[in-house]
């Protein structure tokens, strides 16, 4: 129930984050650097592609999570590959604070 | 469980309901861009860092390839994007009947492939 509840609210956030960031990509381009770069560099929108991301993060992990299940049927590789999916996840959830961070 | 049914798997020769064919490019999709999620941070990171890598990058995106992986890219995102609308929908059981199921996954299927042309329309012509 949880993960169906997650997947959901996670979704809404996913699209309603595609409609403004393609509403400003519509406004702005063709983009330049110095446009971009204060776009992302306001904390409002920091605070946004993080909350976007750990939205995506779940979202993802939930679809992931049910694909494997349901076409991996040893568990040990399933256990394997869950585990390997939700460390490249974190490992990418980590890489964007760095690079939100640092804009 | 094994049993010894017998199995047919020729999917070229499966008529698949519109339905079971909107279902799975949902998940198609949501796989494909779960994949290319490392390479579309990486991305970011470079669009970021400096005038010369987002120089260098926009180069890249110009490129026929590019582009058309782009317009792809998109395609996918607003297949998976409206079906999951529809799926949504569903929970809250609207259209759950046989006929309007049906007709929203044609809709879902034929506005993506619009989609897709108006995409490809874009990226070529911008």
């Amino acid at each position: 129930m949880r993960s169906w509840i997650l997947q959901r609210v996670s979704a809404i956030f996913i699209a309603l984050f595609v409609l403004y960031l393609g509403g400003f990509l519509f406004l702005n381009l063709p983009l330049d650097y110095v446009t971009w770069k204060a776009w992302v560099g306001l904390t409002f929108n920091k605070v946004v592609i993080i909350l976007f991301f750990i939205s995506v993060f779940f979202h993802a992990w939930v679809g992931i999570r049910d694909v494997i299940i349901d076409y991996v049927h040893s568990v040990a590789l399933r256990f394997i590959l869950l585990t390997g999916v939700i460390g490249i996840l974190v490992s990418m959830a980590v890489w964007l604070l760095i690079i939100v961070q640092g804009a | 469980m094994r049993t010894s049914r017998p199995v047919y798997l020729n999917l070229l020769k499966i008529k698949l309901p519109v339905t079971a064919i909107l279902s799975i490019l949902h998940r198609i999709t949501g796989v494909f861009m779960v994949l290319s999620i490392p390479l579309l941070v990486y991305l970011f990171e470079q669009s970021l860092q400096d005038p010369t890598s987002f120089q260098q990058l926009s180069v890249i995106m110009a490129h026929p390839v590019a582009r058309f992986i782009l317009a792809l890219f998109v395609w996918f995102l607003a297949h998976h994007l409206m079906a999951g609308i529809r799926f949504l929908l569903m929970d809250i059981d609207v259209g759950v009947l046989k006929p309007s199921a049906r007709a929203s996954a044609y809709l879902v299927n034929y506005l993506g492939l619009v989609l897709l042309v108006a995409a490809l329309f874009w990226a070529y012509l911008l």
